[in-house]
């Protein structure tokens, strides 16, 4: 694949999708555009630091949380969601200095926890959050160009606005990967204690990983709570965390492409099963369970392993060992 | 004055019942982690499945409650046995070359997938099993529903019953030898794989038994496997995985302190506390309470 017609491409394609006039379209790749933010974020941390972090989904729903109820107080939507990032990336920075210096599983399971806690205290913390009964009539962004105000209340407005995010956000995340930050990120993935010795910082790089995965996701979740307008305390569950871990996987962890394909493959799910809500979770654990199985480095990452079969060349930040 | 003593001791009860549930369930994590070292994240769904055959098995064996029942139990431990095998069988035996972390991932998979089979086929609902034991004794002053001391009694003897297997018996002992050094086991003629599957017949047997002893109780429910999972597994790491007198004391602790917080602070609060403690051990302590030091690599 060369990447420089295809990202034009796609590019191009998805600037003519509102012409379909499918507002069933529009709304679902916006919400695929919400998802793959934060399952690129997520890859930063699994794909390319190796960290197994199952915080994504509080990090999304905090995200949300907080813009949604700065706006509900009077707050514009830009600066509530410059304070709702500022708030989960210390969020998460605390979070990372506490758990970053355990390993493997003890490090996945320490991340959990704190998904649940962050959802305990949205849950049960009504007085602020209003609890289950979750925000309603959260506004939709707008915007003032030189006396013109554009509102992105509309679905094909929203598409358009999300679709600058996501290319902003793509290019940030390929910064990070492709910056030297990146490569000492994915030393750390490789070999731990090596880059310990060649004189890395492993906290400092672990947790602005870290932070940088909860900026992703902080930014997926202020949109969305712009875009659906209401919001409940499930949306900082681990079930989300789980989903987003889902797309990262099968996509192919630690690709620059697999949170796209994966978060493509699980919004599908999702879609295709919306009426049959109960099949939800159990097509998305055989998918998930299949993937890990049959292909444990994902759509994009056998590519590439197939492709250096042949004598083509990995990327140069793809996993070398198994997953 | 003789009140608050009886409410305290039925607080106290009610955490020992809850935290016998936590045991069983965090022994079966707990001897699994000892012999592949794989932190099963998957085990909660087998009680919950457990607990689904056991109301199943009880409204097919009819309405003599001490036949249904006993049916019930020996459904549930059969089936979280049976999952427990196969989840050795198709999915973890698979991955036994790859890093942990891989089957860790293949946990979360799995428990999705077992969550997503009993909603799909039982749906939300919740559902009963009932109990012969569906009466209240008096201890002195002391009112008990009879069920609850069904739970302690036959708990405290499945415990004892484990430790005598694993002391004392020649199957016993190769799982003890496999989980210090797997390695060791297979030079002196011991069949790993065979007793890796016993390991997890046994960690679902537990789990099953678990969910049968509870499910009069706390009704059954897709949900009720993750949620118990997750204490479960802290649990375990907190007592040090792989330590069963470890996993079983930070069952009944954990048990008890919630117990107590909810019978006298706000109940609003409770998960949020215990999961802070348990957290908090897991950041400050990662070899857990009893746990050697070296679990943090």
């Amino acid at each position: 694949m060369n990447w420089k017609i295809v990202c034009p491409t796609i590019l191009v394609l998805a600037l003519l999708l509102p012409l379909t006039g499918s507002s069933y379209a529009i709304r679902i790749s916006t919400l695929f555009i919400i998802y793959t933010i934060a399952a690129m974020g997520l890859n930063i941390i699994i794909g390319y630091t190796g960290q197994a972090s199952l915080t994504q989904g509080a990090f999304y729903g905090l995200g949300a949380y907080v813009s949604a109820l700065l706006v509900l107080n009077g707050w514009s939507f830009w600066s509530s969601l410059v304070v709702a990032v500022a708030f989960v990336a210390a969020v998460a920075f605390l979070i990372g200095l506490m758990t970053l210096r355990l390993k493997g599983a003890y490090f996945a399971i320490a991340t959990l926890l704190f998904n649940v806690i962050i959802y305990e205290i949205v849950d049960k913390w009504d007085e602020v959050t209003r609890g289950p009964r979750g925000l309603f009539g959260i506004p939709s962004p707008a915007i003032e160009i030189g006396g013109v105000s554009i509102s992105f209340s509309g679905t094909q407005n929203f598409y358009y606005l999300m679709l600058a995010v996501l290319v902003i956000m793509t290019v940030l995340y390929w910064i990070i990967i492709k910056s030297p930050f990146g490569s000492i990120i994915v030393a750390i993935r490789e070999n731990e204690l090596l880059a310990e010795y060649a004189g890395v910082n492993l906290t400092k790089f672990k947790v602005a990983s870290f932070v940088f995965s909860a900026i992703f996701a902080s930014v997926a979740g202020a949109f969305y709570s712009a875009y659906i307008g209401s919001i409940f305390p499930d949306i900082t569950s681990f079930v989300n965390s789980f989903a987003f871990l889902t797309a990262v996987i099968f996509g192919g962890a630690g690709t620059l492409a697999g949170p796209f394909v994966g978060t493509a493959v699980v919004t599908l799910i999702n879609e295709v099963f919306f009426t049959l809500a109960q099949y939800t979770v159990l097509i998305q654990g055989i998918v998930f369970l299949l993937a890990i199985l049959f292909m444990p480095k994902g759509v994009m990452g056998t590519y590439y392993s197939r492709k250096a079969e042949k004598g083509g060349e990995l990327p140069k930040r793809a996993i070398m060992g198994k997953l | 004055m003789m009140i608050e003593i009886n409410y305290f001791i039925n607080v106290l009860i009610g955490g020992l019942v809850v935290g016998f549930i936590y045991a069983l369930t965090a022994l079966g994590i707990t001897i699994i982690y000892g012999i592949l070292q794989i932190p099963d994240f998957s085990h909660g769904n087998r009680y919950m499945l457990g607990a689904y055959a056991g109301f199943l098995a009880a409204s097919i064996a009819g309405n003599m409650l001490e036949i249904s029942y006993i049916a019930a139990i020996l459904a549930a431990v059969a089936v979280s046995a049976l999952v427990g095998v196969l989840s050795y069988l198709l999915v973890y035996r698979r991955l036994l070359d790859a890093p942990h972390i891989t089957s860790f991932i293949a946990a979360i998979g799995l428990l999705m997938l077992l969550e997503g089979f009993a909603l799909a086929v039982f749906g939300p609902r919740y559902q009963h099993i009932h109990t012969p034991f569906d009466y209240m004794v008096l201890v002195g002053a002391l009112r008990i529903s009879a069920q609850r001391l069904v739970i302690l009694l036959s708990s405290i003897a499945t415990i004892a019953f484990l430790f005598y297997f694993l002391k004392r018996t020649i199957t016993g002992i190769a799982l003890e030898a496999v989980a210090q050094s797997p390695i060791g086991a297979r030079l002196v003629g011991i069949n790993t794989d065979k007793i890796t599957l016993i390991a997890f017949a046994i960690a679902g047997a537990l789990a099953g038994f678990a969910a049968a002893l509870i499910a009069p109780i706390t009704l059954v429910y897709p949900i009720m496997g993750a949620e118990l999972n997750l204490k479960a597994f802290v649990i375990c790491v907190v007592g040090g995985l792989g330590n069963i007198p470890g996993a079983i004391a930070g069952g009944l602790v954990l048990g008890i302190v919630e117990s107590i917080y909810g019978g006298y602070f706000d109940i609003r609060w409770k998960n949020l506390v215990a999961f802070g403690i348990l957290v908090a051990i897991l950041i400050l302590k990662p070899e857990g309470l009893f746990g050697k030091k070296e679990r943090r690599a």
